[in-house]
């Protein structure tokens, strides 16, 4: 169980160094990893359940595509979340329940500005960083 | 454009393995004047999705959308590492890692249960 434990940390939650000045930080992060690995053996686990077998590297990817965009259209603001890959679904099958296609946006929400002249769309991006636009 | 899909996904985890709220109770009594649950969580996820150090994950963070974490800042990403790692008097053990592991014993317990994991004969030396 350590081997695999060991072969996890080096090779899919790719450890490298980091370095700390403090002891209580490097110890800090030892426990990060402790936690992140409870949460992955967690989603592994869930997965297997449903009698699928998941790539870990396929499922962090597919996680990391799934967007949510807001769009301005007559007026209204909408959220558009992309459709998810393969391994995203999966996960999210094992876990959650995705949220609609569209929906309205709240007040405080995300970013980024495109355009798209041909679908008449306007997507906002307030600032930088995600509800950055909450910050005092 | 937001990242959703990690935040989403292992939300959830966190709350029904336990971790969120052992890492809450152990944080209330200390006073922090930030979100020090969701910081740890932060940069929890950041470990799963990309790893490296807190400054790369409070940059990595712009992109997504994880609740509860508007607020947080680099300084609350480090300050949250350091409260993880935090020596007790000798004896005492690690305060966050004990509560967790009695709620959570060890990160593979159904995988094991599932395929009736036996040593093999290098791990029995």
């Amino acid at each position: 169980m350590s081997g695999t434990a060991f072969r996890t940390t080096k090779h899919r939650l790719a450890t490298r160094p980091i370095f700390h000045k403090l002891d209580e930080t490097i110890r800090g992060q030892v426990l990060r990893s402790y936690l992140a690995l409870v949460l992955k053996a967690e989603l592994e686990a869930r997965i297997e359940q449903l009698g699928q077998k998941g790539s870990w590297p396929a499922t962090i990817a597919d996680l990391d595509a799934l967007t949510e965009t807001e769009i301005e259209q007559d007026g209204g603001r909408s959220l558009l979340r992309s459709s998810p890959k393969p391994a995203a679904s999966l996960a999210l099958r094992a876990d959650v329940a995705l949220p609609p296609t569209v929906q309205g946006a709240p007040q405080s929400d995300c970013q980024i500005r495109t355009c798209s002249a041909k679908a008449g769309i306007v997507a906002t991006r307030r600032s930088s960083r995600c509800a950055a636009s909450a910050r005092p | 454009m937001c990242r959703i899909g990690p935040a989403l996904t292992f939300e959830r985890v966190w709350v029904e393995t336990g971790c969120r709220q052992v890492i809450a109770s152990l944080a209330r009594g200390r006073g922090h004047r930030f979100a020090l649950e969701r910081a740890v969580f932060l940069t929890v996820l950041h470990r799963l999705m990309r790893g490296g150090s807190d400054l790369a994950a409070d940059r990595w963070r712009e992109e997504y959308r994880i609740a509860g974490s508007e607020q947080l800042d680099l300084h609350h990403l480090y300050r949250a590492m350091a409260w993880l790692g935090e020596e007790l008097p000798a004896g005492a053990g690690h305060k966050s890692l004990q509560a967790l592991s009695t709620r959570y014993a060890a990160p593979w317990p159904a995988k094991i249960k599932n395929k009736e994991y036996r040593p093999r004969p290098t791990d029995q030396r």
